[in-house]
């Protein structure tokens, strides 16, 4: 090779290249859309009409549009992110992974931007078909305000993708069942179809619960700014929470994934298959 | 004990980014890789974990379709290939970042002859005359060993047990007789041989089409065959046919490490 490139110029390559897998794989089979941005509607027409049945005020009808478009990133980071690096060992990508001179971290990095890119056009199919079907009126209080929730939940997401992928380099197939047992209880607390925060009817233990999980912060901050026109300064807890979250995931799904490849390795499984 | 290893001159612990560079590896059966995007696609995402630039990763990706013959599916998404182009686009792919040391586990697993033979010139043509480069090989097949390596290895529980040219091993057992018979099955099985005084090894091939079996015996010396026939005859076996054969890779593993393989 002439001029080789950098450890950081591989790693940033690498990345953008596990990116580009991931949409090109995507865009490849139509379907894919149809399935991602159509079908959740039914699921949240079901939820508005039930609302719209008990006369609930149609700030909750709001609610489920936004919560909705944002399971799509909670389902990826579970399902395509973690899971995906177990498929990943399974047909040797893994070993390539190893041999190569990138971390590991890279391609965790390019599956969850490609990710965010695919998911980013279902969140906005369904905004666009629940908006135009079910007549809410989504307004944009404070853009910026929404970008920094938006993409602090996505990097709390993802870093709670990576945190997860690690266990899937130990546990291999049993990890599964973690998935399975946590995504209804979150889909639950987090309130993806009504509000957490300041609801009489949820008792205050479970939303201190719903307080450990970042999606909850991110569901909060959207639809105080999509649904009531709130600013910057009403969401400005959510933020910081999710910077918070940020961080502390990012650092602790660093070591776990360092622990976990070295521990994997020590005991000579970290390529083994149907585990 | 052996406290350190170095490849390519870089120490494998204290320089393992720098080893990484310029290794790659291919394992034979597997299928790394995206089923949902194409031959080139692929090739160009393996060329990324390299850091190749655009230029440099296109020119090369060009330039192993070619080598591979793999033009015809080069847009073709690779779910779609037969297990032979799978394994020549597995195989272009160890070539991406132009190794210096490239490992290959069972290149040719699982292939037809022809796509073998070619995947067999390909090895060949890319260590000839480039005494900078190094292909280290895992096989079973030993005509594919003997047709293609320059230094043979043959590894028994772990432990290298013999090491040389393939004509170097061969003559560690030129002194040695080679032969072959047919029997029908023999009740209680062959084991029996290896007890048989003069008998260095010997590998067993079932012939379903004439429903006998094959014995490949290797003899330390020829005054050791009568022994084996009163053996075989005495265990219930019928000499069929009986012919002296060449030495071959196998007759040598089957010597040294006194069966052939299970």
């Amino acid at each position: 090779m002439s001029n080789p490139a950098g450890a950081f110029q591989i790693n940033v390559r690498a990345a953008i290249a596990r990116a580009r897998v991931r949409i090109k794989g995507t865009l490849h089979d139509p379907v894919w859309l149809i399935a991602e941005t159509i079908i959740p509607i039914f699921s949240i027409g079901g939820y508005v009409l039930l609302y719209r049945a008990l006369g609930a005020p149609a700030s909750y009808t709001g609610f489920v549009i936004i919560g909705g478009a944002m399971i799509a990133f909670w389902m990826n980071m579970l399902w395509h992110m973690a899971a995906q690096f177990y498929w990943e060992k399974e047909v040797g990508n893994l070993e390539m992974y190893l041999v190569a001179p990138i971390s590991r971290m890279a391609i965790l990095l390019g599956m969850a931007l490609g990710s965010a890119i695919t998911m980013g056009l279902r969140v906005f199919g369904i905004l666009l078909f629940g908006t135009i079907l079910f007549g809410v009126s989504l307004s944009i209080g404070d853009p910026i305000a929404l970008l920094l929730i938006f993409t602090l939940t996505l990097a709390s997401l993802y870093s709670l993708g990576i945190l997860f992928s690690s266990l899937y380099l130990l546990w291999g197939r049993e990890a599964w069942k973690m998935n399975e047992l946590m995504q209804e209880p979150i889909y639950f607390l987090s309130g993806f179809y009504f509000q957490v925060r300041g609801n009489v009817v949820v008792p205050l233990a479970m939303q201190f619960a719903a307080a450990l999980i970042p999606m909850t912060f991110g569901l909060e901050g959207m639809r105080r700014i999509l649904v009531f026109g709130e600013g910057l300064q009403s969401v400005a807890f959510d933020i910081v929470a999710l910077a918070v979250f940020s961080v502390v995931l990012f650092f602790l799904a660093r070591m776990m994934l360092s622990y976990m490849e070295n521990l994997a390795k020590k005991e000579g499984r970290l390529t083994l298959r149907w585990q | 004990m052996v406290t350190n290893a170095d490849v390519g001159g870089y120490d494998v612990v204290e320089e393992a980014p720098k080893v990484r560079r310029i290794i790659n590896l291919v394992s034979g059966g597997e299928t790394p890789g995206y089923g949902s995007i194409t031959t080139r696609e692929n090739l160009w995402f393996f060329s990324q974990l390299y850091g190749l630039p655009g230029d440099e990763a296109r020119k090369k990706i060009v330039s192993l379709i070619d080598e591979f013959g793999l033009t015809v599916y080069v847009n073709t998404r690779t779910h779609k290939l037969s297990t032979g182009y799978r394994q020549r686009l597995n195989l272009a792919r160890g070539f991406i970042n132009d190794p210096k040391v490239l490992f290959l586990d069972e290149p040719t697993l699982g292939l037809d002859v022809i796509t073998a033979k070619r995947i067999r010139e390909i090895i060949r043509s890319r260590v000839k005359d480039d005494s900078g480069r190094c292909i280290l090989i895992t096989t079973h097949y030993m005509v594919e060993a003997d047709e293609i390596c320059d230094r043979i290895a043959i590894i028994d529980r772990g432990r290298i047990i013999a090491l040389g040219t393939p004509a170097e091993l061969k003559r560690m057992v030129s002194t040695q007789s080679i032969v072959i018979l047919e029997t029908p099955p023999i009740q209680g099985g062959t084991s029996f041989l290896s007890s048989v005084e003069g008998v260095s090894g010997f590998s067993q091939a079932d012939e379903p089409s004439t429903g006998r079996i094959k014995l490949k015996v290797v003899l330390k010396d020829e005054s050791a065959l009568q022994s084996v026939l009163q053996s075989v005859t005495s265990k219930g076996g019928k000499i069929l046919t009986l012919s002296k054969s060449e030495h071959t890779l196998e007759d040598v593993y089957i010597a040294l490490v006194g069966k052939g393989f299970e």
